[in-house]
């Protein structure tokens, strides 16, 4: 037997080494893997090495950037004015709006009300390869983040938690071909299912032809599927293309999130939505 | 007795290499436009085993650098392992006929194996369901990371082979330390 083992050695090294591979996508494809006890211990020598080059070079385009945008303070000063007194205009209008919206939804008989506490977390470092679209956080367990918690910044949805470690935790994003987020267009109201495709454009799945959706219109997430709260930006429509049959349409996406210059997220570590009462909806408002 | 304990430290000291690379490559060049021209240092590293380690050692290096690369992307676990194993098998069995006299040489190889490893990253990706846009994607960054793979070869093999012969992991060092040792028996 040994014999026979030291002879055929090269075939059977040669065998194993094709065989791990395949065992490791195949277990793999069934259910998405967790970090390991040395995943974890690769990580733990990588991630200080990337929260220092990631704070090296933010140090340093954070002054290149103020000595630039210096040279044009007073020429922004103006634009910004002239945008605030815009805005209070539209504020004012706004508020009006809420009031009609409050009233509305009282003699709906119902109100929502959403709890939301949230981690705010820095991106470490992005996905090794440059196929899929994952980021690095630092922040992990220790601060309360456990997988599939939603996260977003302040242009819209991120994306979702993949797995943690104490300190760390990998976000795959909307961009991913892991991901999939159910949104309504804001505007007709036609859900549809958002789907990476590059690193700055998605598509809208499952839409029906007759679907209205025009390029320009907002997607908002659903919060079907309860990973992301409802309402948050998804995207914008950039183009649409109706082809001569079929029943489905093909619908492109630009995401809301820059994700080139993603460097702040939040981690939606508690998120519940449920029906008040009206009286208690207006006791809120007031 | 310390150039055994330095030629044991060779491994560790390659996979510790592996880790800074992929760290350095995963939040240096996450920055935009120099995301275009991310090298794989993983796959150089691969090249390297391929070429100038025995075949069981190599292998299990490429395994577990396989496995440092699945613990910094959101790729399906298993693809890194069957692209540099594919890649890690068929340059062994292409080495027997190529002839690498220099570092140009080297570079070109680590050109090719580059686009070819990409190829088979693609065709598993496919296999797996991966849309026809995501492969179109994948296209583009097939040949930027080639020539920076190629261009950044030419140093980081330079390091490697000091590190060989620093740790006497490299022939002739692997000569001088059996020398020694038969010398030492004497």
């Amino acid at each position: 037997m040994v014999k026979y083992l030291r002879e055929y050695r090269f075939y059977i090294v040669l065998f194993a080494f094709i065989l791990i591979p395949v065992i490791a996508i195949d277990t793999s494809t069934r259910a998405p893997r967790e970090y390991r006890f040395y995943d974890k211990v690769i990580v733990f020598i990588t991630s200080p090495i990337q929260v220092s080059i990631t704070w090296t070079l933010d140090q340093l385009a954070s002054a290149f950037q103020n000595y630039v945008y210096l040279l044009h303070t007073r020429q922004e000063n103006i634009l910004l004015t002239d945008e605030n007194r815009k805005l209070l205009n539209a504020i004012a209008g706004l508020r009006e709006t809420e009031q009609e919206n409050i009233r509305l939804r009282k003699l709906l008989n119902f109100e929502e009300q959403t709890k939301m506490s949230a981690v705010v977390a820095r991106v470490i470092a992005k996905d090794v390869s440059t196929d899929f679209r994952a980021v690095r956080i630092n922040r992990g367990e220790n601060s309360g983040i456990r997988r599939n918690m939603a996260v977003v910044s302040n242009e819209g949805v991120v994306g979702r938690i993949l797995r943690t470690t104490e300190h760390t935790a990998d976000v795959v994003t909307i961009l991913d071909l892991l991901s999939a987020v159910d949104v309504i267009n804001e505007r007709s109201r036609a859900r549809g299912v958002f789907e990476g495709l590059t690193d700055d454009t998605g598509i809208l799945r499952y839409t029906v032809r007759t679907d209205d959706i025009q390029p320009g219109d907002e997607l908002i997430s659903s919060g079907l599927g309860g990973v992301f709260p409802k309402g948050k930006p998804v995207g914008v429509v950039s183009k649409v293309t109706k082809k001569p049959f079929g029943i489905s349409q093909d619908v492109e996406v630009h995401p809301s999130v820059d994700f080139s210059k993603l460097e702040e997220v939040l981690v939606i570590t508690h998120y519940e939505t449920d029906l008040m009462s009206p009286e208690k909806a207006v006791e809120k408002s007031k | 007795m310390i150039r055994l304990l330095l030629r044991t430290s060779n491994a560790p000291a390659l996979l510790l290499i592996a880790m800074i690379g992929v760290a350095i490559q995963s939040s240096f060049f996450s920055f935009w436009i120099l995301n275009y021209f991310q090298p794989d240092v993983l796959l150089l590293l691969v090249i390297w085993f391929a070429l100038r380690r025995p075949f069981v050692e190599g292998g299990v290096l490429t395994l577990i650098v396989a496995e440092i690369a699945e613990t910094h992307t959101a790729a399906p676990s298993g693809l890194f392992m069957i692209c540099y194993m594919a890649t890690f098998l068929s340059l062994r069995g292409a080495a027997r006929l190529l002839v690498i006299p220099d570092i140009a040489s080297l570079m070109l190889l680590t050109l090719f194996t580059s686009v070819f490893a990409k190829v088979i990253d693609m065709g598993v990706f496919r296999l797996l369901g991966g849309s026809r846009a995501q492969v179109q994607h994948m296209i583009v960054f097939i040949f930027p990371t080639a020539l920076v793979n190629a261009m950044l070869g030419k140093w980081l093999y330079r390091w490697l082979e000091k590190l060989d012969w620093a740790t006497f992991k490299n022939i002739r060092a692997e000569r001088l330390l059996g020398d020694d040792l038969n010398l030492e028996i004497g």
